[in-house]
């Protein structure tokens, strides 16, 4: 196999897609809080609620007073001794002053626990762990239009086939990234597997010879497909091949990409989850 | 400024060395009634084209990753073969988490490495680890990856992710001092590995999980006491702290400096590539250019005093940091010789400014672009509200983490281009919330495609010149090098090493490793073998020309 001139497809996608994010790994305890966040239980909140929010705010992020959520006094307090040095004295020289706290020790420990509980939720807020606050705001008729249209998505999908009912299975904002990535219709999630990469490969060796086969791997200088009678083809490709990635049934989605426009994203999300 | 090399010799102590560099008339040394100890890194080694040893994190203080070694050529590098391999960690023990982002130091035939809690120091003749130095993280944050050391003297300079600058000493691995500089319980995070200027060790930290106040800190390389710290964002009444809708946002505005910088000695100037302001998604709460965050900024290394800015993303809303590696050469413009300074940027800009004050001569898009509306007067990019994220989501025309990113570009005086591996691609980006007390990352960018090439780039105008798309998608990784045996080592995402010819980018030989280049190659003259080393996630690869690439059967 010396003398490869040429492997197909000649299809050569705009764009190969990515896998899915690795979520960042959330922080699952509470590294920075030296008092065990769980226990800011009811009692704590209620305390603060009634002594401090009105001038640090209702969740601890400042107001007339500081962000208590980025304060040293907060990040250093072991058990609740720095919150409550603080809270029994309070700060009379500042502007606004902060008056002194009778607390006993355990409403203390239990205030600085809840503190804590805010720098944890403040951190988690910032590592991602939340649900984006996503809003449908296209207009479903342009949607259906588009669809039917210029989107030309009626080449490869049926909203009464592959994507029936797409409406009640993903959440909207799921539907939105899903047919931008192309993974939720019939080459995709919905199928439970990965883009198009089951799709049989063809090579074309330099003497006219094809094989066809499930690929194995690809790499710069290589490619390895298995054919129907199990036999492993590892094949070097020579100097000069512009082959690229196999065809991927997504590169009509990765070619729209270049072409789509916010509102068309909007507008399609809107129309696609009506399809219940 | 030229360090007075004799005042240096082998023989006089570090810190005779470390005030050589400062002060005009040095005093010799006092001879001690000990033994004098050698130093290992000779200071005037940092201000010549590394060729025995690699003293800094990008070799030398350009930024350039440029070899003036010639022995492994064009015409020889088809007999490239491995000389060695080290597994982090050295292979005994528990294993080390964490893949090799550092370019290791290579100074005495040593090679000083580290990841995100380990430091290793590897004997560069045989890849056999000979001490490791281990730190416990009470950061808990959830980042990871490390750039590596600095070096003073016989002394180590390293950040730990809990934001300890360390001393170590490189004979041993011994603890000499370590200085906090940031609290980590308030969310920083630090990578970046030190640079050590004439008597100044500079570093700053990272971190995108809070809204921190930024900045630079130098430490005295003797004692680790404090010198300078330079705030990345204004405070009330300081000049452009009306680029902040209030102190508050700019106090919390972020911009943390986290990539090694470059220096020019000349100048006396140091470059430093700014991140992306907090909170990084949502920007309604800091409405404004947001400066110093997003930015290349020039430093003077003894005061921390700002002497220009160039904003290369302002009011940046997708965490397009202009952290990439500021690359300094001098060449021609127009004829004219210029002092330079090129930066190929996440957002998709190539940069080209006078670094003597910072003025923009190319501000070119390097992958296709629809995030802004051209350039304002000083050459900075005009972001397009239309494109800022938002609770329906936007689409903008770069993947997800932008069009490149930490890892270093190269430079090649040979051919005269700019070289680096990118990124093109589309992503949508969505606001967490759309109140002003954002906090945090406040929103997600999902990349809906990408692929990886390397990209040669005219530094006259931004031209591409010549261009290779992977077959694979890129490594989010590989680093360059260009040397002037006509060669450009960098890697693909399936684990190649790939040479190429820097003019025609033609590739010319690869070996597929056990990882993908995942940090900046380097290469150095050992026993008049030129050895290439490459980090691949977790291991490191030395490469020389066979057959000498092997160690000779020692006579018995």
């Amino acid at each position: 196999m010396s003398s490869i001139l040429l492997w197909k497809p000649s299809v050569m996608p705009l764009l190969r897609l990515k896998r899915p994010m690795v979520a960042i790994s959330p922080d699952q305890e509470c590294k920075v809080c030296r008092v065990a966040p769980v226990a800011a239980g009811e009692p704590a909140r209620a305390l603060f609620d009634s002594n401090c929010s009105i001038c640090h705010g209702p969740d601890a992020r400042g107001a007339a007073g500081p962000d208590l959520v980025e304060s040293q006094v907060v990040l250093d307090d072991v058990d609740g001794k720095q919150t409550g040095a603080v809270v029994a004295t309070g700060f009379p020289e500042s502007t606004p002053p902060m008056p002194a706290f009778q607390f006993k020790d355990a409403e203390a420990r239990d205030l600085a626990a809840f503190l804590h509980s805010r720098v944890l939720a403040v951190a988690n807020l910032a590592h991602g762990q939340y649900v984006l606050p996503f809003k449908v705001t296209g207009n479903a008729a342009a949607g259906d239009a588009f669809f039917n249209g210029a989107g030309r998505c009626l080449t490869c999908h049926s909203v009464t086939g592959d994507l029936a009912h797409i409406g009640s299975i993903y959440q909207p904002i799921e539907v939105q990234n899903a047919f931008l990535e192309g993974r939720a219709g019939r080459g995709g999630l919905s199928r439970g597997r990965g883009a198009g990469s089951a799709e049989p490969v063809t090579v074309t060796l330099a003497n006219g010879q094809t094989i066809t086969g499930t690929l194995d791997y690809q790499k710069e200088f290589r490619i390895a497909l298995t054919d129907a009678s199990g036999t492993l083809h590892s094949i070097a490709i020579p100097k000069g091949v512009q082959g690229s990635t196999p065809p991927s049934p997504l590169a009509a989605h990765q070619a729209l990409l270049s072409k789509l426009t916010d509102a068309d994203i909007h507008n399609l999300t809107a129309y696609l989850v009506t399809l219940k | 400024m030229k360090i007075s090399a004799l005042a240096c010799s082998l023989a006089t102590s570090v810190l005779a060395c470390g005030l050589a560099a400062q002060t005009p008339a040095p005093p010799a040394a006092a001879p001690s009634s000990a033994a004098a100890v050698p130093v290992l890194l000779n200071p005037a080694l940092l201000l010549q084209p590394p060729t025995t040893a690699w003293p800094t994190y990008n070799g030398d203080y350009s930024g350039r990753r440029y070899s003036t070694l010639d022995q492994i050529t064009a015409a020889n590098v088809g007999n490239l073969a491995v000389a060695w391999i080290y597994p982090l960690g050295g292979g005994r023990g528990a294993p080390v988490q964490g893949g090799i982002d550092a370019t290791p130091l290579m100074v005495d035939g040593v090679l000083y490495l580290s990841v995100t809690n380990h430091v290793f120091a590897v004997d560069a003749r045989t890849g056999v680890q000979l001490w490791r130095f281990d730190w416990v993280n009470h950061g808990g944050h959830a980042y990871d990856g490390n750039r590596g050391l600095g070096m003073y003297g016989n002394w180590l300079y390293w950040m730990t992710p809990d934001d300890t600058l360390i001393s170590l000493d490189a004979r041993t691995g011994t603890l000499r001092w370590k200085e906090q500089i940031s609290d980590p319980r308030a969310g920083y995070f630090s990578s970046i590995a030190p640079i050590v200027v004439k008597n100044h060790v500079i570093v700053g930290a990272g971190g995108d999980a809070l809204d921190l106040q930024a900045y630079l800190e130098a430490r005295d390389p003797v004692t680790g006491a404090f010198q300078w710290r330079w705030n990345v964002t204004p405070g009330p009444g300081q000049p452009d702290a009306d680029t902040w809708p209030n102190p508050k946002a700019a106090a919390h505005g972020g911009g943390k400096p986290w990539v090694p910088y470059t220096y020019d000695p000349e100048l006396n100037t140091l470059y430093i590539g700014t991140a992306n302001p907090n909170p990084v998604y949502a920007g309604q709460g800091r409405m404004g250019s947001d400066l110093y965050t997003a930015s290349l900024v020039a430093l003077d290394p003894d005061t921390g005093t700002m002497k220009w800015y160039f904003q290369g993303s302002p009011h940046d809303t997708h965490d397009w940091d202009q952290a990439e590696p500021p690359v300094l050469f001098n060449a021609d413009i127009n004829g004219q010789p210029r002092k330079l300074v090129a930066q190929a940027s996440r957002n998709g800009y190539f940069f080209v400014l006078d670094r003597t004050n910072g003025r923009a001569i190319v501000s070119k898009p390097f992958v296709p672009l629809n995030w802004a509306l051209g350039v304002n007067s000083r050459g900075e990019p005009i972001p397009n509200p239309a494109k800022f994220p938002s609770d329906d989501g936007t689409m903008v025309s770069l993947a997800g983490g932008g069009a490149t990113n930490w890892f270093p570009s190269s430079f090649d005086p040979q051919t005269g281009l700019f070289y680096v591996n990118t990124t093109e691609g589309y992503s949508i980006a969505y606001v967490q919330t759309n109140n002003t007390d954002a906090a945090g990352f406040a929103g997600r960018a999902i990349t809906l495609a990408s692929h990886g090439m390397l990209d040669a780039l005219d530094y006259r105008n931004g031209a591409l010149v010549w261009q290779h798309r992977y077959r694979t998608d890129t490594s989010e990784h590989a680093g360059i090098l260009t040397t002037a045996g006509h060669l450009l080592f960098t890697g693909d995402a399936g684990g190649d090493l790939i040479a190429y010819d820097p003019a025609k980018g033609d590739m010319l030989w690869y070996f597929q490793q056990l990882g993908s280049v995942s940090n900046g190659p380097e290469t150095y003259m050992l026993d008049g073998k030129q050895y290439l080393v490459v980090g691949a996630a977790g291991y490191l690869y030395a490469y020389a020309l066979a057959p000498a690439a092997r160690p000779a059967m020692p006579a018995r």
